[in-house]
């Protein structure tokens, strides 16, 4: 039986993770590959890396620190590769068939097109066609309106496209898979917009990734309740002790169709 | 003796994530070029992702077909295919078109049979329930989950190589061993620690 998925997701801006809320506002976290490893347990199903820089310069700015530094983008891939024993999505900034191939030469699974998809939805196609439907996942921001919602690009610009007829159309152009983004709720606390999820994973044979808002491990619960195929967290797993095992936990008490962690004590372990 | 793992390097786009997984295994590893590479290592993987033509026609470009072949018929060192690094053991590929693989496992590559409701490829951590006791699933217990991505699975002749299968709308073949060859039809370079666990177990198969 396919297991439904708890995918963290870590947000990278200049060089600095980040939490994010409402798209605008940004709270730093430290170092891109030291919480790899912490969101890199057993308990994770999957691991999303979203570059969500303003212009392409990565810096720390902190030469103080005794970490690595990293000054391009496929250093910070191949690092996070090396330590990601499970499927890697990586998105941002990728703008053509060139920045895909780069990306997954680095070791990165599948990459996330969110703009680039907007901007040249033919991409999507050429990119299901050169490596297969299913690494190409598009990512999509959408916001609440009076009668139901629309797409917005970058995060800031409305867009004619509602996320329903959005989401199928990238179906057909070989997308396979959507990660699904409330704006309204990002970095809210306050629980996914399970009727967003609901009506686009209604919609399309493909997996939907339900995003934005967690709270609480229940919230969670909520999203695997509808046809989502998975759950996305971000800055809730930041901030405490194996919060991804807890949240896998959870879910599993709560019965979802989720894999059992192993026990706590036995991971990761050494062989 | 120190186990070497030799992972077939033919342009596959697995190669860096198995290499990864042997580095944290701590094994001593080497990217197998040439049949001078062979003689350094105890262990052979062939990794594979894409289409099964295609991988032949990388394999057969770097020449490394035949040396997959002479080490399966000589038996001298466990042989791993992963994914479609499985699917080409087998005698003919169905996807797009009739390619012949290596013909090291009798049977053929055919387009998963699913209802219209359930997305191609099968992508994701599925069950797996294991077929008599293949010493690849040593201290993995029950239904694991594993790591799939595949449109197509293997169909071998002789159902008495199954080793593992999954369900996705009907049963597919997850893993086969026939002597001291073996494939998986899941990433176990993806699959964290139960796949790290196998790829410890074949490590430490002896022939």
């Amino acid at each position: 039986m396919l297991k439904k998925r708890l995918i963290p997701v870590l947000l990278l801006r200049n060089g600095v993770l980040v939490q994010s809320r409402g798209f605008k506002r940004y709270q730093l976290l430290g170092n891109p590959s030291a919480a790899v490893e912490r969101l890199s347990s057993w308990a994770s199903d999957e691991l999303i890396y979203l570059d969500i820089s303003s212009s392409p310069t990565y810096d720390l700015n902190r030469d103080d620190l005794n970490h690595p530094e990293f000054s391009n983008i496929e250093d910070i891939i191949r690092l996070i590769a090396s330590k990601c024993f499970m499927p890697l999505t990586f998105g941002g900034g990728i703008r053509s068939i060139d920045h895909v191939e780069t990306r997954l030469r680095c070791g990165a699974d599948k990459v996330a097109l969110n703009t680039a998809a907007l901007d040249d939805p033919k991409l999507v196609t050429e990119c299901a066609r050169r490596f297969g439907s299913q690494c190409v996942v598009v990512s999509i921001d959408a916001k609440r309106t009076e009668d139901g919602w629309q797409v917005f690009r970058g995060g800031r610009t409305a867009v004619e496209q509602d996320p329903v007829s959005w989401a199928t159309r990238v179906q057909e152009l070989g997308a396979g898979e959507i990660l699904l983004n409330s704006i309204d709720q990002d970095g809210s606390k306050r629980g996914f917009d399970l009727p967003l999820i609901s009506a686009v994973s209604e919609a399309v044979s493909i997996p939907v990734i339900g995003m934005g808002g967690a709270g609480e491990w229940d919230h969670l619960v909520q999203v695997l309740a509808t046809d989502a195929s998975a759950v996305a967290v971000a800055n809730m797993l930041h901030h405490s002790e194996n919060s991804v095992y807890s949240a896998k936990e959870h879910l599993v008490a709560k019965g979802c169709n989720v894999r059992t962690p192993l026990p706590l004590s036995t991971q990761p372990r050494n062989l | 003796m120190r186990p070497a793992l030799g992972i077939v390097d033919y342009g596959s786009g697995n190669f860096g994530s198995v290499w990864n997984a042997g580095l944290r295994l701590g094994l001593s590893q080497v990217a197998i070029r040439g049949p001078q590479d062979v003689k350094r290592c105890s262990h052979i993987v062939l990794p594979g992702v894409g289409a099964f033509g295609a991988a032949m026609d990388r394999l057969a470009t770097s020449e490394l077909d035949r040396l997959v072949i002479d080490e399966a018929r000589a038996g001298r060192r466990p042989i791993l295919g992963i994914c479609v690094g499985m699917q080409i053991l087998a005698d003919l590929g169905c996807e797009f078109g009739s390619h012949p693989g290596l013909g090291l496992i009798t049977g053929t590559v055919e387009r998963i049979q699913v209802p219209s409701t359930m997305p191609l490829p099968h992508m994701g951590w599925n069950s797996v329930e294991m077929q008599g006791d293949s010493p690849l699933f040593d201290g993995i217990d029950g239904e694991p989950a594993l790591y799939f991505v595949h449109s197509y699975h293997l169909v071998p002749t002789d159902p008495a190589v199954i080793a593992a299968t999954a369900t996705y709308g009907h049963p597919i073949v997850a893993a086969v061993s026939q002597g001291s060859l073996h494939g998986v039809q899941f990433h176990p370079e993806k699959s964290q620690e139960h796949g790290l666990q196998l790829l410890h177990n074949f490590v430490t198969l002896r022939v």
